[in-house]
């Protein structure tokens, strides 16, 4: 338990650290998303397109 | 064999050859980025021993220092894909400068950011007009210019051409950026990663940011081939290649 407390806690510094890799988790997620949701709308229209 | 290589290389300059491959590379390569980054991640900030003047906070140098590598890096990669695009005019150098910006911009704004937040609890202040942060600034502005461009310029071949142009004159910005802390009085400490000097910091500190930055390195590629395919899917969408593939994804 202490040691889960230490991680999240870190004397007194743990927002610091744990904003800035919250931030980057954020931001590779939006890299990842933002492109597969291009492929998915471009594979929409495609289907869509046919069936029109 | 050189032949061989040749070959190949100059294959991976056609869209549809280059589509194929990327997807093929992905379906492996994206697990083995995933998992380097969180080997390197886990053990700077679960493992690694603390730093005796700054304590915990130092652990934000695990994401800083290899944001800040690959925000140089790209542009680098951007510069020498412009100069590609320039000279041979070749299609895929622009699309990859198009799916590169975003990639640049959002690891020079990691930096900024993890920097800033670095920065109050061990400089006392968010932010200085410091040399290396105003050239990291610098950067950042170049990278959203070349967003803007593209999304401000209809045509994509004229769009291609100046983003190229920008890539190549911007490329000065690096080696002011390395060389900062050299040249000026800098809060920043100089750099962490140096190839003709011997790491600064303990093995059990050094290591961990080494595969921090190759994690980050492998998650960059994953992202930038991600990026092309969707980059090479849209402006590609009327041909009869991307036509096939995509009657095939709807089968599938």
């Amino acid at each position: 338990m202490d040691i889960i407390q230490n991680l999240f806690y870190m004397d007194g510094q743990g927002k610091y650290v744990w904003f800035v890799i919250c931030f980057f988790l954020v931001t590779i997620f939006i890299n990842f998303y933002l492109p597969n949701q291009q492929i998915k709308l471009i594979k929409k229209e495609h289907s869509q397109g046919i069936k029109e | 064999m050189i032949n061989l290589i040749k070959k190949w290389l100059i294959s991976l300059g056609s869209p549809p050859f280059f589509f194929t491959w990327a997807s093929k590379f992905l379906l492996w390569f994206y697990p083995i980025s995933f998992l380097l980054l969180l080997t390197g991640l886990i053990w700077g900030i679960g493992f690694a021993p603390s730093d005796y003047k700054q304590g915990e906070v130092y652990r934000i140098i695990f994401i800083h220092v290899p944001s800040a590598i690959l925000g140089e890096s790209v542009y680098l990669m951007m510069a020498i894909f412009g100069s590609i695009c320039l000279i041979w005019r070749a299609k895929l150098a622009g699309m990859f400068l198009r799916s590169a910006a975003p990639i640049g911009a959002s690891f020079t704004l990691i930096a900024l950011v993890s920097g800033a937040v670095w920065g109050k609890p061990t400089w006392g202040t968010w932010w200085v007009w410091d040399a290396r942060l105003t050239s990291t600034l610098i950067l950042f502005f170049l990278y959203a210019g070349i967003i803007g461009l593209y999304s401000s310029i209809d045509n994509k071949q004229k769009g291609d051409r100046a983003a190229s142009l920008i890539s190549v004159v911007g490329v000065i910005i690096i080696p002011i950026i390395k060389k900062s802390v050299d040249w000026w009085q800098t809060l920043h400490q100089s750099s962490t990663f140096t190839i003709t000097s011997a790491p600064s910091m303990t093995p059990d500190m050094y290591l961990p940011l080494l595969v921090c930055v190759i994690g980050f390195y492998s998650i960059l590629l994953s992202m930038l081939l991600n990026r092309l395919r969707a980059e090479i899917l849209a402006r590609e969408r009327n041909t009869s290649w991307v036509q096939q593939y995509l009657n095939n994804q709807m089968r599938e």
